[in-house]
């Protein structure tokens, strides 16, 4: 399997009269782990509601192998492109094996039957996100970690080489998040599903992609490694806050330290404007 | 790490799709059953009863003395058009009610029944139209009814809570038209009243249960082809679209079916007193959860009808038209969702 290649090209897009998103070009490294990361409305959400074709951009058009998302059939496109939205839900009382059945959607035509194929895929799915023993569950009654290896279960038994998702670490305790984050490491590894995520945490989206695009005001600050988006300047340009960069020792990538005005050491306190550690004003 | 599943887990996923495939089989012929009892009872109850052997000599063309007529000119349109008309508002009904994802957002409790009943009524009273007509009139009210809820509705995107105060408001509306028009006919009697306000299968003829029988096998046979996509809408419509579903062109087809299997229902029996609204949540108890129970659904329908209308005819101790006797039936469960949604903190 050659890896699919997802770019956007000149995107504008939005809700109302003005864009979120201004002009934007990206193309995602094949076969990688992506992170889309930035400060709250800054167009994280859109830009993947484009590239996953929910929201047709008002300019410019999102390629997938050289072909515009626009002109292909939406049938074909889920084939090839899963996306986990951030609040999907499920019905009362629906099973897991049911909701994980959902996935083959598109793979199935008006007439045709469920087949051996079908049982397989979902079976794969189940076992590589570990919930095939809550195949009989009702899902309403799961965890909330256990919930969220469900739905990429169902995006998995898709079959597609691509997978968006949209926050999927959110509501997440950390144990679970890194759970979650795990798993898509896996499947980018075992399968050579190519992984775009919208991650909020900074930190976890450092440790878990290949590739960060850091987005400011509708357009693309920093792209690259996170050797080169996760810097003090960037962070600075794209959050408005002031950090220390270090290097995870658990993992070699970067992680980023804010600093606050309150409970700051003397070294990284910023004269002047910070608060003295007693607490009287600078 | 292996991704790829061991055969015995694909073995079980498919015995445990059988097994509910097999359970919703079960439940299909059990209703059946029950449909095929209510329909026996319609054909053999009336002024006096009729055995079922003479019931089956009437109906494949027998002479049979005193009862030929009734049961082939009386009762079988009477029991045909229950049927038809149930299972019209019943799968109408749950598609509604999944679609919104609330069992208050039934075509009779938004005011589309009612548009349908009241362009039906001013059609017939005020216009003196007849026949296919007034099928016409009422299935565009149906729809004019719905575009505008949901353009009322709409602030950035239509949520369900105000869609469905702003539908019983427009069906408050709608019913005091009904109450007008009907107020304008003094020549009418009680029960014709009664059959544009709750509902009737009174005085029923085959010609009338013809656009029924057509609108259950275009809009029903629709749905039922949309039924996996419908499944997949319930999931959000991000998800639905996510896995393929062309959501603007299927949701628009599934609501125009679903209007559509309302109002001709409605524009021939009047809307019969919540047999949408009951059909969709009794359907989904008795098939457990799972799949949005289409047509279970239409099988509860047309039995809330038939029985509804035996019971107004013969068990009480005057004759109802039939949508008395399903209101009171579902009056009582509106009201324990209404608490039941207050009690959940409004989410109704």
């Amino acid at each position: 399997m050659t890896a699919p290649t997802l770019q956007a090209l000149g995107l504008r897009a939005g809700y109302g009269a003005t864009p979120i998103l201004k002009d934007l070009t990206l193309a995602l490294p094949p076969g990688g782990i992506s992170a889309i990361v930035g400060a709250n409305a800054c167009g994280k959400s859109t830009l993947l509601r484009c590239l996953s074709r929910l929201l047709r951009p008002e300019r410019g058009q999102v390629v997938l192998d050289g072909r515009s998302v626009r002109d292909m059939p939406t049938r074909d496109l889920a084939r090839r492109l899963g996306l986990l939205p951030q609040a999907p839900i499920a019905p009362d009382g629906i099973t897991v094996a049911d909701l994980v059945s959902h996935g083959r959607h598109p793979h199935q035509g008006l007439l045709s039957r469920w087949t051996r194929a079908d049982d397989a895929a979902v079976a794969d799915a189940l076992a590589a996100t570990r919930t095939a023993e809550l195949a009989e569950r009702a899902v309403d009654e799961l965890s909330g970690g256990q919930r969220q290896r469900v739905w990429i279960a169902m995006a998995l038994a898709q079959e597609t080489d691509i997978l968006l998702l949209d926050e999927p670490t959110t509501f997440l305790d950390i144990a679970h998040q890194v759970e979650v984050l795990d798993l898509l490491v896996d499947l980018n590894r075992g399968r050579g599903t190519t992984v775009v995520m919208v991650l909020h945490d900074l930190n976890l989206a450092a440790r878990y992609a290949d590739h960060l695009i850091a987005l400011r005001d509708g357009q693309i600050r920093a792209a690259g490694t996170p050797a080169e988006v996760l810097t003090e300047e960037i962070v600075q340009q794209v959050f408005g806050l002031s950090c220390v960069v270090i290097e995870d020792p658990t993992s070699g990538r970067p992680m980023m330290l804010p600093r606050g005005r309150h409970r700051m050491t003397q070294a990284h306190r910023a004269p002047g404007r910070d608060p003295e550690p007693d607490g009287t004003p600078p | 790490m292996s991704l790829t599943a061991p055969a015995p887990l694909a073995a079980r996923v498919a015995s445990l799709r059988r097994a509910r495939s097999r359970g919703r089989c079960r439940i299909a012929a059990l209703i059946g059953g029950l449909l095929a009892v209510g329909i026996t009872l319609t054909l053999s109850v009336g002024h006096s009863v009729t055995p079922p052997l003479d019931v089956v000599r009437a109906l494949t063309g027998g002479d049979v003395p005193g009862a030929g007529f009734s049961v082939r000119e009386l009762r079988l349109p009477r029991a045909v058009l229950a049927t038809l008309a149930g299972m019209s508002f019943g799968l109408g009904g749950v598609v509604f009610q999944t679609l919104l994802r609330n069992p208050l957002a039934s075509p009779d409790i938004i005011g589309i029944s009612s548009g349908a009943s009241a362009a039906a009524v001013v059609a017939i009273v005020l216009l003196g139209w007849t026949g296919a007509a007034v099928s016409v009139a009422a299935v565009l009210a149906g729809l004019a009814v719905a575009l505008l809820i949901y353009l009322l509705a709409w602030r950035d995107r239509v949520s369900g809570a105000r869609l469905i105060l702003i539908g019983i408001g427009i069906s408050a509306m709608l019913e005091s038209i009904i109450a007008w028009v009907l107020s304008r006919a003094p020549a009418w009697t009680l029960q014709e009243a009664l059959r544009w306000l709750t509902g009737s299968v009174n005085g029923a003829t085959v010609d009338q249960a013809l656009p029924v029988l057509l609108s259950l096998g275009l809009f029903g046979g629709l749905l039922l082809g949309l039924r996996r996509e419908i499944g997949a809408m319930r999931l959000s419509d991000d998800t639905a679209a996510a896995l393929g579903v062309p959501l603007l062109r299927d949701k628009a087809l599934v609501i125009l079916a679903a209007v559509g299997l309302i109002a001709v229902a409605t524009a021939v029996t009047g809307p019969i007193a919540f047999v949408a609204f009951l059909s969709g949540p009794v359907a989904a108890r008795v098939t457990g959860p799972g799949r949005a129970p289409l047509g279970t659904a239409a099988l509860i329908g047309a039995l809330l009808v038939l029985i509804g209308d035996f019971v107004g005819q013969h068990l009480l101790p005057a004759r109802y038209p039939v949508g008395v006797v399903t209101g009171a039936i579902g009056a009582p469960y509106l009201l324990y969702l209404i608490v039941r949604a207050n009690r959940q903190g409004g989410h109704a």
